[in-house]
């Protein structure tokens, strides 16, 4: 709604990064439009879900999506990576995975007679974890490990991964059959983690009906570089956070640590990529600082999955999901907007 | 919506397990906090009853009846409170504090009768009957304060929990705690009534502060709800300007309340009470025949049952003496005062009573003996009254030998005003009292010498054609009643029934120094026909009388009949001989050399300048003066409120305020205007549930353009507020144009409001009592 200011002021975190004169606030929500319009054309019905997807990308947060089989969890990774002309990888995780076949492997090269680096799957701008949970713990924290340091370490060498690198992980819930769930210290890397749901009726049908000749992933194109897309992140990053907003968003993670129906609050990893997440939702609106919406809007996809509730609030639930967004909406809904700049 | 507030607290009872509903750890915590708020509630409608109990202080003596009262309060709040605590289904409250109740009364008020010593049997109510009624009997037998008798406890203990239920029943349950207020100035009215000097301000005091206490727990408890809190207020604002009223024209209230209380609370069937039911029984569209009897007296004497001698301020009252047994054996040799030289006759009556209930026995004065009589009875001395100490006159059939005194006109004159000191108390006048009363006396009976011949000269003056008889005159004109001031007025309107005349000339009498005292009972009624040497007649409820007695020294108590048109005026009250033609004009001068006249009697004309008509304009003015207090206090908030809009608005106008004081002055608006604003929203949020009140508001008001206005006006706030708070900028943002922002949005709000809500907006504006202004809970992900 608000035209930004063509030169940004500059935020602290920020400031060794390059500024691209050729990006401003408008392109960015040009092209954040059409990347959601192609992801949307594959996807019916799920415009949140898209536009958290979304968000997350402009964070350079890793997302994990979870939900039932069949509900197009893949189908949403594999358009917003294909949104994107990047290399991409798709890795299916099964029990019997290995961690090299994630990370790589150094194999030994007979005619130069020294062992040579197999770069694994991980070594892409965008990484798909397929079903993430059906892995032993092992290779999930081979690929967790990746995620937060940005970079693998084989045999004593370290290998940077691709700049941007973001996984999108898909998950089924944890109550499935042979699955093995994510510790909540990795499960905490993710910046976000947002459910699909069921399409409605009407984008079901729509599905039946697009699907019949051809897959639509093969209609859709990228309609981004990976120039371009660190060009938006960069410019996300800069998006201005007024103190106050920060009180705010560090209050309602107190609420979550002082809450009686949680085991496990929030944690300050939680809190910055919950502004860093919020930044990147202004920037997607075209405003050049965060309102304490943004952080609304977010707090759920981005606080409820590092969260443990106690057996007490669980109870008889076995919807953990449900029982946590319900009690992060609560510890939003309790906390004082801040109603000015400390400054 | 209070849902996070008390989420801190987790409740020592209850485990969340036991509900079956679905549980949701929201839900859980709204649970605790709807028990923390039941507790509140629970503490604070104590804190009204004990307030309560305090007002009653000085109505019974001891201090057993408190803690029996403060226990009823208690179990019944306690049973009540506990049910929610351990999340019974809500009905469940009302009816196990109820039952709880009716437990504890009959454990402490009829063990006896009931199962395992609480559990009531037909028989207890019975017993509880029996209470009623005997209650009904001592109440004129007490004073105030009264002895602790097992009759008054229980009705005080009964009133005590029923006050308490309703106030649970009202507060918790109808979430109507303002309602309760209603309860406090009922329960406050009987002591007001009541005790001498009216409430004390320490009890109002409590009881407004438990009142605000209460109050304020359900404010706490319905957060968020601008409408519940301004009724809470409003009535609030009310109950304090009805306790200064009561508190400022507090001889007033006493005066109308003392009369009124006894009056309607013991009055049954077709008793008789003193003077005020007396009226009340008069002007029952049905009479009905209430005695039948037979007498040998060819001109019957009236039937009298009780003498009201004592005037203590405010209502005449029958000042109960020592009394002795009565029974059918029991013969009065001594009437009061009477000696030999007055002549009499034997006069033999059989009494029937049929439908009237009274402790007092309706017999021909001076009785001598009655035989027949059931139930324990007595007799006082000095007026031979004969009252049931378990008996009432209901359906009793008895026969009265009584004397039928002949005095005549020489003796009473010559009977002197050697009055003995068993009469002394009949002279009191009320210092009080007005003027006119005293000098009427004196300019109607100039002339007279003798204390016989002012006696007459007064009756007279009522029957010299000015005064006529009237039912409803009293009522309508607004001094129905027996003191010196409604007495007053009576004599300048002229217009009254019998209390009036009997009240009038009891005052007048006194006031010229003649002992003096009000007679309550039955005219004779009318023959109805003839049995053997007797004749038979019949009394109907309409026949109910009050007339004067004087006092004359050896000849006793005499009655006169200054009512017009009623009862029959005695032989020896017709004399002419001193009679005095009097005219209202003639110049008063105050007997003199009346050496009996107390102190407290002295006529108020002499010392004082009580002008009627200064009294009235001076309590008309402190009426007035009240009523102007009143009015600006009410009004006060409102004008606060609108200076600090204006200074709001006109700073921010000229570019000297900041965004956050349009922002404060909108928010503050919509709470006025009964819109919740939760410090826990977001303006966005906030700013969209302001535009959804205009676009989904019905009707033509506000149009389609203050519409659009409201919401370019809005957008423009909401950019304001939200760059003021977020963006990247130091120091205060500032923008003129807000001011008319602020103030199109305000009215686009007001428009679809309604009037009521402006109305409050306007004359109890919540914002200025809010702090502020903060209101956590509003559940945005709700909606």
């Amino acid at each position: 709604m608000n035209s930004l200011p063509t030169k940004q002021p500059t935020d602290a975190a920020s400031a060794a990064d390059d500024v691209d004169p050729d990006m401003t606030p408008e392109e960015l929500q040009t092209v954040a439009e059409q990347i959601a319009t192609n992801v949307e054309a594959v996807i019916d019905g799920k415009h949140e879900a898209v536009r958290v997807a979304l968000t997350v990308l402009l964070a350079e947060g890793h997302l994990l999506i979870e939900d039932v089989p069949g509900v197009g969890k893949t189908m949403l990774a594999k358009a917003l990576a294909k949104s994107v002309d990047s290399s991409v990888s798709r890795i299916q995780f099964t029990p019997d995975l290995l961690p090299s076949d994630v990370t790589g492997v150094s194999v030994y090269n007979q005619p130069d007679r020294r062992f040579e680096f197999k770069p694994g799957a991980v070594f892409a701008n965008i990484v798909i974890g397929d079903e993430i949970n059906r892995a032993s713990p092992k290779t999930q924290s081979a690929l967790l490990e990746c995620m937060e340091e940005r970079h693998v370490t084989v045999d004593g060498s370290t290998y940077p991964l691709p700049d941007p690198f973001i996984v999108i992980a898909t998950q089924n819930p944890v109550e499935m059959e042979g699955t093995y769930e994510l510790p909540e210290a990795q499960r905490d890397r993710f910046m976000a983690r947002i459910a699909m749901g069921y399409p409605d009726e009407q984008a079901e049908i729509e599905m039946l009906t697009g699907r019949d000749t051809s897959s639509p992933l093969a209609r859709i194109g990228a309609v981004v570089s990976t120039e371009r897309l660190r060009q938006m992140m960069s410019l996300a990053r800069r998006v201005f956070a007024s103190d106050a907003l920060k009180q705010y968003a560090v209050a309602i993670a107190h609420g979550t640590r002082e809450d009686p129906d949680l085991r496990l609050g929030a944690s300050p990893r939680a809190t910055l990529q919950l502004v860093r997440a919020a930044k990147a939702r202004a920037a997607l609106a075209g405003r050049d600082f965060v309102l304490p919406d943004d952080i609304d809007d977010l707090a759920i996809p981005v606080l409820a999955h590092r969260l443990l509730p106690t057996s007490r609030a669980m109870g008889q639930h076995h919807e953990r999901t449900a029982v946590l967004s319900e009690i992060v909406a609560r510890v939003v809904a309790a906390t004082p907007v801040p109603t000015g700049q400390q400054k | 919506m209070a849902e996070v507030v008390g989420t801190q607290h987790r409740s020592p009872l209850g485990s969340w397990r036991t509900t079956t509903s679905q549980t949701t750890p929201a839900g859980d915590s709204r649970q605790r906090s709807q028990i923390a708020a039941d507790l509140r509630l629970g503490l604070a409608l104590s804190a009204v009853m004990v307030a309560l109990t305090v007002a009653l202080g000085g109505l019974i003596t001891g201090a057993g009846w408190w803690l029996e009262l403060i226990l009823v309060s208690v179990v019944v709040l306690g049973v009540a409170t506990g049910c929610r605590l351990v999340r019974l289904p809500r009905a469940v409250a009302p009816i196990a504090s109820l039952v709880a109740f009716v437990f504890l009364v009959t454990a402490l008020f009829a063990p006896g009768s009931a199962v395992l010593g609480f559990i009531p049997t037909p028989a207890t109510a019975t017993e509880f009957t029996q209470l009623i009624n005997q209650a009904r009997v001592s109440f004129y037998n007490q004073g105030v304060p009264a002895d602790p008798l097992p009759e008054f406890l229980f009705l005080l203990v009964a009133a005590g929990g029923v006050i308490a239920w309703t106030a649970d029943l009202l507060a918790v349950v109808l979430h109507r705690p303002a309602f309760v207020g209603v309860l406090v100035v009922a329960a406050l009215s009987a002591p007001a009534a009541l005790l001498d000097g009216g409430l004390s301000p320490l009890a109002l005091v409590l009881c407004l502060v438990a009142y605000l206490l209460l109050l304020r727990a359900d404010v706490r408890t319905t957060r968020g709800a601008g409408s519940e809190t301004g009724a809470s207020l409003a009535i609030a604002t009310g109950a304090i300007v009805v306790a200064l009223v009561i508190g400022t024209t507090a001889p007033g209230f006493q005066q109308v309340g003392r009369q009124a209380i006894p009056a309607s609370g013991v009055l049954f069937g077709q008793g008789v009470s003193p003077l005020i039911d007396l009226g009340a029984d008069l002007r029952r569209p049905l009479p009905v025949t209430v005695i039948d009897y037979t007498t040998t007296d060819a001109t019957p004497a009236y039937l009298q049952m009780t003498t009201l001698d004592a005037f203590s301020g405010a209502v005449w009252r029958h000042q109960r003496s020592a009394s002795t047994f009565f029974t059918s054996s029991t013969s009065i040799s001594k009437t009061p005062g009477l000696t030999d030289k007055v002549k009499s006759t034997k006069v033999t009556t059989d009494v029937q009573v049929h439908n009237m209930t009274s402790e007092w026995l309706p017999a021909p004065y001076p009785v001598k003996s009655v035989a027949g009589l059931n139930g324990s009875w007595g007799w006082e001395q000095k007026d031979l009254t004969i009252a049931g100490y378990t008996a009432t006159t209901v359906n009793q059939q008895y026969t009265v030998t009584s004397r039928d005194l002949k005095p005549t006109a020489r003796q009473l004159r010559s009977a002197g005003t050697n009055y003995p000191g068993s009469v002394e108390n009949d002279l009191l006048v009320p210092s009080s009292s007005p003027s006119i009363i005293a000098a009427t006396a004196r300019s109607v009976t100039a002339g007279a010498k003798t204390p016989y011949d002012k006696a007459v000269a007064l009756q007279a003056y009522f029957h010299d054609g000015e005064f006529r008889y009237s039912l409803t005159a009293p009522k309508d004109g607004g001094y129905d009643g027996d003191t010196p001031g409604t007495i007053a007025t009576f004599l300048e309107q002229k217009a009254g029934y019998c209390v009036h005349f009997a009240a009038a000339m009891t005052f007048m009498a006194r006031d010229l120094g003649i002992p003096a005292r009000i007679a309550v009972g039955y005219l004779p009624g009318t023959q109805t026909g003839v049995s053997g040497s007797k004749a038979v007649y019949s009394i109907s409820s309409d026949d109910l009388h009050a007339w004067p007695e004087l006092f004359f020294p050896g000849v006793g108590w005499v009655p006169f009949e200054p009512t017009v048109g009623r009862g029959t005026v005695p032989d020896y009250g017709t004399s002419t001989t001193t009679q005095t033609q009097t005219t209202t004009t003639s110049t008063a001068t105050p007997s003199a050399g009346n050496g009996l006249k107390l102190d407290t009697n002295t006529p108020a004309s002499t010392g004082t300048t009580d002008d009627p008509t200064a009294t009235a304009i001076s309590s008309s003015g402190s009426v007035a003066a009240v009523v102007l207090v009143v009015l600006a206090l009410l009004l006060a908030p409102s004008i606060v409120r609108r200076r600090l809009r204006a200074r709001r608005l006109a700073s921010v106008g000229n570019g000297g305020g900041k965004v956050s004081t349009a922002w404060t002055e909108l928010r503050a608006s919509c709470l006025d205007l009964g819109l919740a604003v939760p410090a826990t929203e977001t303006p966005r949020v906030f700013a969209g549930r302001l535009r959804r009140t205009w676009d989904e508001a019905a009707g033509a008001v506000p149009d389609a353009d203050a519409r659009a206005a409201a919401s370019a006006a809005l957008d423009e706030l909401i950019d304001a507020v939200e760059r003021d708070r977020f963006a990247p900028r130091t120091g205060g943002y500032a923008d003129p144009k807000l001011a008319d922002d602020v103030t199109a949005v305000i009215s686009a709000v007001a428009a679809t409001a309604g009037w009521a809500r402006r109305a409050r907006a306007l004359l109890v504006p919540v914002s200025l009592f809010e702090g502020r202004m903060r209101s956590p809970g509003a559940a945005r992900f709700s909606s």
